[in-house]
This record gives structure tokens, C-alpha cells and sequence, in this order.
């Protein structure tokens, strides 16, 4: 008898730790979440500076940014993928795990857009690079109006 | 020199009095078609333009855009120019009923009458739609429409745009643009407790903005509004919907962006931009929720 308290105790601690983890994940979840598309943002940022001319076109920038935008775009899907928590303060809708089919096709959009971002930085050529930086924020916009609460 | 400028500013108005050719006349109401972001309001998701039945949730009640299409049955087929130019002017419909002022009149008042004919003109040229109208879905007391005689008498101040002679024509054009085509104040603006616009602090932002979701501050100040944003910053968003911090809208601004300031000429986002970063900054945070 004595053995099933202990057993008892201790799996009482174990789900203790299951569910103190299940609570602690999300919210880094939605920190790495966050990480993802500040990621984009920053970097987008850094493009449309130039082709507004807020500063001089540099090639090797654009190209830097660009693959980085690329690199970002990959990890969006596993970033929001199911259980990944919508806990704590996040701007993610929940409808991108009720209608993750729809979710994935724009996150697709935006993979798409900007792998070619970046074949489009290797060519130099600003004005096509500012071509595609309005289709790749197209998939930027599409995604946001369906997927994202605004909170600040 | 003021003259010439003056010149410069109604040939940039369109208000030339010299007659227009009618595919001309076509042409140039398409571009402002697009300017007035008539098809967002008039048109249902996925249902066919202007044929109306867009829901537009307010304080007041849910409004449904209506059915503009040249069909004589449903739509605007038999309004005559002067008709069409009335409820852009007055906010009266057809039959003289009061027109809810969920119609942005209250900006469209200012668009001159031949830049209305050409809307008119383009929106005629366009397949018709026999799909009927949906009625309002709004209350009492509001699905009183005589009661809008009291309401524009206290919030409703008729008269097309007159450019100021001391401002360059650019900033009139822009002033034009944002004050009676885009109507960007319908939403920006906040209002009072009758639903009217508050002129006083103008574009300062509102939290309950279309569909009951935050318009944000798009005065100048530099904390509550956009004013770190420049007028190359503005005029890039209205083509890209791309912020200065590389953030990309996905509000109802996306959809004013594509529908309506991605369409302009480069010049005419330019001249948005350069009047709305010239108007006295409000300090008003828009809370969202």
C-alpha cells in the first residue's frame, strides 16, 4: 500500500511538471513567434528604406535582407503551428488553428514571394526589387487581415 | 504668380470648364471611382461590383451598402446626373428620401460636380445587377429618416472643395483628394455622440472606426499620431501598405489600399501624403482593446 502513495506522490508531481510545462511553452511559443515576424519586419524595413531613397541602394544590404526574409518565411508554418498556444498577450487570431488550411496557404503566399525576393536581390536591378517587395507585401497584408488582431 | 497658380490649381482639380469627350469623361471617372473607394462599401465579399449587400457595422445599426449598378430596377439606372450629383452633394436619394450619412456625403459634398457626372459616367459603363438592395438593419429611433433633417442641420455642412490660393497645388490636390474623394475622415475622424464628425480634431483617430474596430491617429504628432513618418514614409505605405518599421497593415486599410491609393498616380499619392503630414497634429492615443 505504501508503494501506490509514492507512486501516487510522485505521479502527482510528474503531472505537477507536465502541466507546469504545458503552461510555461506557450508563452515562449508566442516569443519565438514573435521573433519570427519581427524578423521579417525589421528586415522588410530595412529594404523599403532604400527604395523610398531614405538611404543610399546598397546591393549587399538588399541581398542580406532579403535572405533573411527568405529564411524567416520558411520557419512562419512551424512557428504557428497547432499548439504553439494562443496564451499571453499575442495578436494571432484563433482562427488561424480553427482554419489552418487557410492559414498555411497564405503562410505558402508568403514562402513564395519570398524565395523570389531574394533571386530578384542577387540581380541588382532596384526597380524589380521594388516590384516584388509589393507582391511580397501583398502576401504580407493578406495574411494579417485574416490571421491578426492589431493590440497596439 | 498667383494668377499662374491658381491656374495650375483648378487644371489639377479638373475643373477646366472646357467640354469632355465622352470615353475622356469615362476614363477620368474611373480614376476617381477608384479615388472615392465607392466599390469597398457597395460591394458584398466575393459578390458582383456595386451590386451592394456589404455589411457595415456601426454604432447606429448595421447598414448595407446598396446596389449601384446602371440597373433601372435595383440599382441607379434612371437617376439622372442631377440626381446622382444631389445625393453625392446632399445626402438625399432619388425619391428625395434622407440618406443615411453612413453614405459619406459629408466629404463627398466636396467633390465638384463634373468630377460627380464622371463617377456617374463610369459606373454606368459598368455590367448591371439585378440583385435588390438589403434593407438597413438599424433601431429605433434611427430607422427614422426624417430624423437626418436634424442631424445634418447639426452635423452637416454642404459645399464643394474650394482650394486655398495661399497653399501650393499640391497641397490642394492632396487636401481634395483626402477630404472629398477618399473621405479618409469618415474613418479617421473621430465623432460624437450623433455620429457626427468632430472637425476639431480631425483625422485624430477613433476607436470605434469601421466595423467597431480602432481607426489609428494619422495627425502629424509624433507620439500619438504618424508624425515620424515623412511624406516619402506616407506615400509609400498608400502604394505598399509597408509601414516605416516594415509592418504591413491588414486592417481595413489593406483594403483601401488596394482598392483605391495603390491605384492613384505616384503624384496624387505624393499630394495625400504632403496635406496630411501639413495638418495641425492632435495628441489623441487610440486605445485598442
Amino acid at each position: 500500500m505504501k508503494v501506490s502513495y509514492v507512486t501516487a506522490a510522485l505521479a502527482a508531481i510528474a503531472v505537477g511538471g507536465v502541466v507546469w510545462v504545458a503552461q510555461a511553452a506557450p508563452a515562449d511559443d508566442v516569443k519565438a513567434r514573435q521573433a519570427v515576424m519581427k524578423e521579417l519586419g525589421s528586415n522588410v524595413g530595412a529594404i523599403t528604406k532604400m527604395l523610398k531613397g531614405e538611404a543610399p541602394y546598397d546591393a549587399a544590404v538588399a541581398q542580406k535582407s532579403a535572405d533573411a526574409i527568405a529564411a524567416a518565411a520558411k520557419k512562419a508554418p512551424d512557428a504557428f503551428k497547432p499548439n504553439t498556444g494562443d496564451a499571453g498577450p499575442t495578436e494571432a487570431k484563433a482562427t488561424i488553428w480553427s482554419n489552418w488550411q487557410g492559414f498555411a496557404e497564405k503562410a505558402a503566399a508568403l514562402d513564395t514571394e519570398a524565395s523570389k525576393l531574394a533571386d530578384v536581390a542577387k540581380k541588382g536591378d532596384q526597380a524589380a526589387l521594388a516590384e516584388q517587395m509589393k507582391a511580397l507585401g501583398g502576401t504580407c497584408g493578406a495574411c494579417h487581415r485574416e490571421f491578426r488582431e492589431k493590440k497596439s | 504668380m498667383t494668377r499662374f497658380a491658381f491656374l495650375l490649381i483648378f487644371v489639377a482639380l479638373g475643373l477646366a470648364a472646357a467640354p469632355v469627350r465622352a470615353d475622356d469623361q469615362v476614363a477620368r471617372g474611373e480614376y476617381l471611382f477608384r479615388a472615392g473607394g465607392c466599390l469597398g462599401c457597395h460591394t458584398a465579399p466575393g459578390g458582383a461590383a456595386l451590386a451592394g449587400g456589404r455589411a457595415l457595422v456601426t454604432p447606429m445599426g448595421t447598414f448595407y451598402g446598396p446596389n449601384i449598378t446602371s440597373d433601372p430596377e435595383h440599382g441607379i439606372g434612371r437617376w439622372t446626373d442631377e440626381e446622382f450629383v444631389r445625393a453625392l452633394h446632399r445626402g438625399v436619394g432619388r425619391g428625395g428620401e434622407q440618406l443615411y450619412p453612413v453614405f459619406p456625403y459629408p466629404s463627398f459634398t466636396k467633390i465638384t460636380d463634373a468630377d460627380a457626372k464622371a463617377i456617374k459616367a463610369y459606373i454606368f459603363t459598368l455590367p448591371p445587377s439585378s440583385q435588390p438592395s438589403k434593407p438597413h438593419d438599424v433601431p429605433f429611433p434611427f430607422n427614422i429618416r426624417l430624423l437626418l433633417i436634424g442631424w445634418k442641420w447639426l452635423n452637416f455642412s454642404p459645399g464643394v472643395f474650394k482650394p486655398d490660393e495661399a497653399k501650393t497645388p499640391e497641397w490642394n490636390r492632396g487636401a481634395y483628394l483626402v477630404e472629398a474623394l477618399a473621405h479618409c475622415g469618415e474613418c479617421h475622424t473621430p465623432r460624437n455622440l450623433m455620429g457626427g464628425i468632430e472637425r476639431s480634431r480631425a483625422l485624430s483617430g477613433t476607436a470605434k472606426g469601421p466595423d467597431m474596430k480602432p481607426a489609428p491617429n494619422i495627425t502629424p504628432d509624433p507620439e500619438t499620431g504618424i508624425g515620424k513618418w515623412n511624406q516619402n514614409d506616407l506615400a509609400y505605405f498608400l502604394e505598399s501598405g509597408i509601414d516605416p518599421d516594415g509592418d504591413v497593415t491588414g486592417s481595413v486599410m489593406d483594403e483601401v489600399i488596394q482598392n483605391t491609393t495603390s491605384k492613384l498616380t505616384s503624384d496624387d499619392r505624393r499630394a495625400i501624403a504632403a496635406y496630411v503630414l501639413s495638418l495641425p497634429p492632435v495628441v489623441h492615443k487610440v486605445g485598442r482593446k
